[in-house]
């Protein structure tokens, strides 16, 4: 039996789809004693008052969120009150009987998701390798050719190139459900500069993405970039390769000469 | 690393397989649902539960099958209104490796018991 790269990440995201994460802190100090999942840090915005920031956006402010406290400062009770929930972090009260907010030594926190700010993460491993283009043009057709990197919107790459052919590289992500989670960004490196999608930014894969070098002048040509592929959630980058395009001319095999 | 940052991107290895593991093993989520009437009973409890003890009115104590590895976990919980109340809320009292305390009260400051309990522990 087989085990897939696919049914493996499959099985990550399942899993990963419980997406618990959680915090016991020092209510007097903000202080964190342990963690675990998507959390930064507690802030201890005044007494009995504490936001906690995750480390990564959630997708969404639609997330569960539960706690508990020990007995606030000065009383003999105490409980976890819901101030705000946004998609970078939660704020909450501990409050007493008598309706005061006081530090409690004790807050844990527990917060359960879905975030599908993690999926990507999790799933559609992108398989970007470097590549070399080229098109090689005879001498009866200078100023013709070009060649074409290209980055499509459902999940596949390819080259192509007027004289010398065409192909494709496969997918580079796994689920192609997921191609439009992806954003690409070129930087150009060296040589001539090619035309097609813009250079420095990032760039959204719900588009097709290309870079082309076209020979339009009677020498060869050629130019280098790399581009960068990541989720657009959590902007991790999740693939990189060099790319190198290029337009030849066969060597000169006679003529001339003395 | 959470699950979730895990991404089989190349070859699947043992140490791939052993960090995924390791991942689902440390989310070490336990419950239990309870009946906190008079004589404590479980309804459900899943994980690393061993039981529950009353130790007076509205006083718990949720007791771990296998010693935790800290303190310092996270536990949250929620009950019913208690016994002869309109409002219950349960409250931190004490943690250790082996147990933790909660107790059941109400707006005006007591302790009382709750028929339906559950507690949620994870990580240590």
């Amino acid at each position: 039996m087989v085990i897939r790269r696919t049914k493996l990440n499959e099985l990550i995201a399942a899993v990963g789809s419980i997406e618990v994460s959680w915090v016991n802190f020092n209510g007097s100090t903000g202080v964190i004693r342990e963690s675990a999942g998507n959390i930064a840090s507690v802030t201890r915005t005044s007494s009995g008052q504490y936001t906690i920031n995750y480390t990564t956006p959630r997708a969404s402010v639609n997330y569960a969120v539960k706690a508990l406290c020990t007995a606030t400062a000065g009383n003999d009770t105490g409980f976890v009150q819901l101030v705000s929930l946004t998609r970078s972090g939660v704020s909450i009260q501990c409050r007493n009987d008598d309706g005061g907010i006081g530090d409690s030594t004790r807050v844990c926190v527990v917060i359960l998701g879905p975030d599908p700010n993690n999926r990507s993460t999790a799933l559609s491993a992108v398989t970007v390798a470097d590549r070399t283009i080229q098109d090689t043009i005879t001498v009866a057709e200078l100023s013709t050719g070009s060649a074409r990197y290209s980055l499509f919107n459902d999940g596949t790459h390819s080259f192509a190139t007027t004289l010398s052919g065409s192909g494709s590289y496969g997918t580079w992500v796994e689920d192609v459900t997921e191609a439009d989670s992806f954003e690409v960004r070129a930087t150009f490196q060296a040589g001539q500069v090619p035309s097609g999608s813009a250079f420095g930014e990032w760039l959204d894969l719900s588009l097709t993405r290309f870079w082309e070098l076209a020979n339009s002048v009677y020498f060869e040509t050629w130019c280098t970039f790399r581009i960068d592929v990541r989720d657009k959630a959590s902007l991790q980058v999740r693939g990189s390769a060099l790319i190198t395009l290029a337009v030849q001319f066969p060597p000169d095999t006679g003529g001339g000469g003395s | 690393m959470a699950i979730s940052n895990i991404a089989v991107d190349g070859p699947i290895t043992a140490d791939k397989i052993n960090e995924i593991i390791d991942a689902i093993n440390a989310l070490e989520i336990s419950w239990i649902n309870f009946n906190g009437s008079g004589s404590v009973s479980i309804r459900a409890s899943v994980g690393n539960i061993a039981g529950v003890t009353r130790l007076s009115s509205g006083q718990y104590r949720v007791t771990f099958t296998t010693a935790r590895a800290s303190s310092d976990y996270a536990v949250v919980a929620t009950c019913t209104a208690t016994a002869g109340n309109d409002t219950g809320f349960v409250m931190l009292v004490a943690q250790a490796t082996t147990h933790c305390d909660i107790y059941c009260r109400n707006d005006d400051g007591g302790a009382n018991d709750c028929s339906t309990i559950s507690v949620l522990v994870v990580g240590g």
